[in-house]
């Protein structure tokens, strides 16, 4: 609820937040198109190569953004003590900081992580054999431009703009990824 | 120094904080604490980082260390104590007739 709160107040948490779902998307995406050009036959390789770089993205999101934040929120506090002219250890202030920086941190790496579980979830499925590979590629597919929609509405929704506009903005931006993946393997560059 | 100390009424002290968190979580904090009953905050001074506030405080016995301790613990610092009134009642200033200009 606390962080809820944050994140509605604090606009820095929200462009963390869209950066990095729509870098998760894409990122996994570009993986599993990439797969689906290959022709790869096992759900099993396709699981790994996303849970991989989930768990890489995760962490370098989490660790980077609390790193740089905590950076940024130091040089904050030291500036405003020079100002008062004492020091702010175990004041409300430091609390407050820290535990934005925190956020942030889980906010960056974890928004990826999330929206990267969603749009490989077909694949589990796919794994314990419920539905077979080709329906879980164009499932995961259809999750991608789902989710890349609902992070344009999000962003258009920040803007106070048109939501369908933005939505699908992001899904032409997926799209992008696409057809450049395609493109390559159709004219043999891969 | 005979007998029991006399009861703190009111309490006026020029405070320099930082202009986050505002006033109004200020004076929330300040009447956390559960000898002071009211609070009056004003600002009196803006600057780049930090503004000066004069905080007015009111109960029946304000105990002025935990209001000094409440005020460093939000990273503000207490510039002077400018008005104090003790006693059983509150005392009226009496107006200075013979005050030369």
């Amino acid at each position: 609820m606390d962080a809820f709160l944050l994140i509605r107040k604090n606009e820095i948490v929200r462009r963390y937040i869209v950066m990095n779902s729509f870098d998760g998307v894409l990122t996994i995406l570009g993986i599993i198109l990439a797969m689906f050009v290959a022709g790869v036959d096992s759900a099993n390789l396709v699981v790994i190569s996303c849970i991989g770089a989930i768990i890489a993205t995760g962490i370098s999101g989490i660790l980077g953004g609390y790193q740089a934040e905590k950076a940024e929120k130091t040089r904050d506090l030291k500036i405003l003590e020079r100002h008062l002219m004492r020091k702010l250890e175990k004041t409300s202030i430091e609390k407050e900081y820290k535990k934005l920086s925190l956020v942030m941190g889980l906010a960056n790496g974890l928004s990826s992580t999330f929206v990267g579980l969603i749009v490989l979830a077909p694949f589990f499925f796919a794994l314990t054999k419920l539905i077979g590979l080709t329906e879980a590629f164009y499932a995961s597919f259809a999750l991608m431009a789902i989710s890349l929609f609902l992070l344009g509405a999000f962003v258009g929704k920040i803007a106070k703009e048109n939501l369908v506009y933005h939505g699908l903005l992001m899904v032409a931006a997926g799209a992008l990824v696409g057809v450049l993946l395609y493109g390559m393997a159709v004219f043999g560059i891969l | 120094m005979a007998g029991k100390k006399q009861a703190v009424k009111v309490l006026v002290i020029d405070v320099l904080k930082p202009h986050k968190p505002s006033i109004v979580e200020f004076a929330q904090e300040l009447c956390s604490e559960k000898s002071v009953q009211n609070a009056n905050i004003a600002v009196t001074a803006i600057d780049e980082k930090t503004e000066t506030v004069k905080v007015t405080l009111e109960g029946s016995s304000i105990n002025f260390d935990a209001v000094s301790a409440t005020v460093e613990e939000f990273g503000a610092v207490i510039h002077s104590v400018d008005k104090v009134i003790v006693g059983k009642r509150k005392v009226i200033e009496v107006p200075q007739i013979d005050k030369k200009e």
